[in-house]
């Protein structure tokens, strides 16, 4: 057999597709081993190549049968005209993936949802909508809406940035820094109100923080069309534990016990998670853990029974604490009225809280010196009579509220970002999630969620735990 | 791909080389988080078991030796027993069991103890995806277009040679010019991550 005549790749995919398409070049097949070797190997990668991924050629694949459950596993090679490139993640209804625009080879965020499209009443369908109607800064913005073997597509602004949950547990913040950010998310909230849509979903990890520290709603309009409390359900973990009340009980159908009718969901119920978001920067648990087994969970959420004795910790300002209560009141009426009325006492605090530091910083400075001075002074004129021992044991005790103040003086407005919130330590006083209460899981996130910034705390801590170390790009799980 | 690599494995082992145990996270997450899926372990606790997994990889990889066991079957021990680990601490909790068996997952998980086919399986198509997203952004769109379409979509090349404006040994000739490229990049991403080579 003469080698220069040996086929080529793309004859070989040529004779995959037509057998009999080239007749030279099947003749050859037939008495060349080489190729036929040549061939079976490419046979072998087409069949990898095409089970790469969840897309299938065949129109009349049932698309409910697509292997949703391995969409990490696989990613599909394209959705529409959008070339996938990454798995992001699950939301309720659909999976998210980076993707991009074949001919403008910009990244978007693309999320296609797991079912077959069902009319323009499709979830994903309305939250297109939603989106697209909303012109508000701090919500990622709509670009396309399209359909994919069968199911919608939606495709959105690719954000940079991580979400709260991750930004909060890299660096702890300081109260501070809490209340202007979540300040921020109220004033966004309070323009998407405006226009009369809730988020209904709001917690940690549908907030996203730019790298200059903006934040972004996502995920409008999801948990509306989800059954959160279902572990079967398919819609991303946490929903429920920073969910109103009300909204657990619209959910479930269940009548509210004073008007006996079924609750309406409300721009409240977004300023109670909201609050709940809030409550878990603050202690860095979830209002409602989600060790609890699924029934005692929803009981506890239609209560609002929360852990409030969490917000009870030293060290939790109490104008914070008390905001974040008022957001979180079990009643809607009890609450803000307004996104923007959270704000504002937000913003109220992070203000007197500068101001605060300052004011102390600089009276501590001033009694610092005058106590320096006193001290001289007496120095000097004890040094002719006095003893060596005398000398020492006069300039050593200040006074108390000098004292007091120098402990204010050494923590500079930012050193508050390196106290851990006090929660952060593990409480013995703690009932909920002591012992056989909690969980491995619990235990594990908990200590995962400590940035390396909180080390200073194990000193301040009661009870200090042996702890392993694990380098934070370890420990930073970045979807 | 820079072929002046050194071995992903070999890297790993140093605990403080972050850049290069986040490739090999990137690489064998995906195949973990899917076994991990099929394992009876909840949706919502996959996520968590998985980093367990890459903390007990990242403790132990340091300890592994070359020539003891290959390594992707020294990989499957460690998810294997974070999987069994994992059952048994739900076991002990008689309300974790008591849910589990209310989901319908009450089965004992029973894993083979040396990898099996679908592990290999998986392995093999984690490279390829891999090497179809190093490669791709060497390939030229229209090139790209034809590969995708024609290769992995397994479209009739006439379709997408009237689709994208091209004749059809023109989709051929594309599609394989960078198959031939993935082919590359295959074998020298086996070699780095699987046996340190």
């Amino acid at each position: 057999m003469d080698r220069s005549s040996c086929l080529d790749d793309a004859q070989l995919l040529a004779l995959i597709e037509q057998p009999q398409g080239e007749p030279a070049a099947a003749l050859h097949l037939d008495g060349c081993a080489d190729c036929q070797d040549r061939l079976a190997r490419v046979r072998e990668d087409l069949a990898l190549l095409r089970d790469t991924g969840p897309v299938r050629r065949n129109p009349t694949a049932d698309v409910t049968t697509v292997p949703v459950a391995e969409a990490k596993h696989g990613l599909p090679n394209a959705i529409g005209p959008y070339l996938v490139l990454e798995w992001l993640g699950r939301g309720g209804e659909a999976d998210v993936f980076r993707a991009e625009h074949p001919v403008l080879r910009h990244n978007v965020a693309l999320k296609w949802s797991r079912r077959p499209f069902q009319g323009t009443a499709e979830p994903l369908v309305e939250e297109g909508r939603t989106l697209a109607a909303l012109d508000v800064e701090g919500v990622a913005r709509v670009f396309d809406l399209g359909l994919h073997e069968g199911r919608p597509y939606l495709v959105m602004q690719m954000l940079r940035g991580r979400t709260l949950h991750h930004y909060a547990a890299e660096a702890p913040l300081s109260h501070r820094e809490m209340a202007r950010l979540i300040a921020r998310v109220a004033r966004i909230l309070a323009r998407a109100h405006a226009q009369q849509v809730w988020h209904r979903d709001l917690k940690p990890s549908n907030i996203v923080i730019d790298g200059e520290g903006n934040p972004t709603i996502i995920d409008f309009g999801m948990a509306g069309f989800s059954q959160p409390w279902r572990d079967d359900a398919p819609c991303s973990g946490g929903t429920l534990h920073f969910m109103a009340p009300e909204q657990a009980k619209q959910l479930l159908g269940l009548c509210d016990e004073r008007t006996g009718a079924v609750p309406v969901v409300g721009p409240r119920s977004d300023i109670f998670a909201l609050g709940a978001v809030l409550y878990s920067l603050l202690t860095e648990h979830a209002p409602f853990p989600r060790s609890e087994d699924s029934a005692a969970l929803i009981d506890r959420v239609c209560r609002g029974d929360f852990d409030r004795r969490r917000l009870a910790a030293r060290g939790l300002p109490r104008r914070l604490v008390t905001i974040c209560l008022r957001a979180m009141a079990y009643d809607p009426a009890d609450r803000y009225a307004s996104a923007d009325a959270m704000a504002h006492d937000l913003e109220r605090f992070a203000r007197s809280t500068r101001r605060n530091s300052w004011l102390a910083t600089a009276g501590a400075l001033v009694l610092v010196t005058a106590g320096i001075a006193l001290m001289l002074m007496r120095h000097g004129e004890d040094l002719s009579n006095a003893s060596p021992k005398d000398t020492a044991v006069e300039s050593v005790p200040p006074s108390p509220g000098t004292e007091a103040v120098e402990i204010s003086a050494v923590q500079p407005p930012d050193a508050e970002r390196t106290e851990p919130p006090t929660e952060a330590a593990p409480e013995t006083g703690s009932e909920m999630l002591t012992g056989d209460d909690e969980s491995e899981h619990t235990r594990r996130s908990r200590h995962l969620f400590k940035g390396r910034g909180n080390d200073s705390s194990a000193k301040s801590e009661a009870k200090p735990k042996p702890r392993r170390w694990i380098p934070h790009w370890l420990r930073e799980w970045g979807k | 791909m820079d072929s002046t690599r050194t071995s992903l494995l070999r890297d790993v082992q140093d605990p403080r080389n972050s850049q290069r145990w986040m490739e090999f996270k990137a690489v064998y997450e995906p195949m973990i988080t899917a076994f991990v899926r099929k394992q009876q372990v909840p949706w919502h606790e996959v996520d968590e078991l998985v980093q367990q997994v890459f903390i007990k990889l990242w403790e132990g990889i340091a300890s592994y030796r070359r020539g003891e066991a290959r390594f992707h079957v020294w990989l499957y021990q460690v998810v294997r027993h974070a999987v069994y680990d994992w059952h048994r601490r739900q076991n002990k909790d008689l309300r974790l069991r008591e849910a589990a068996r209310e989901q319908g997952r009450s089965a004992p998980v029973v894993l083979p103890e040396e990898p099996d086919a679908e592990w290999e399986h998986d392995f093999r198509r984690r490279v390829f995806e891999c090497a179809l997203a190093s490669v791709r952004p060497e390939i030229e769109p229209a090139t790209w277009a034809c590969f995708e379409q024609h290769v992995v979509l397994a479209r009739p090349a006439a379709e997408v040679a009237r689709e994208l404006g091209r004749n059809v040994n023109a989709v051929y000739t594309s599609a394989s010019r960078v198959l031939g490229k993935v082919r590359l990049a295959c074998r020298r991403l086996t070699e780095e991550w699987r046996d340190g080579s």
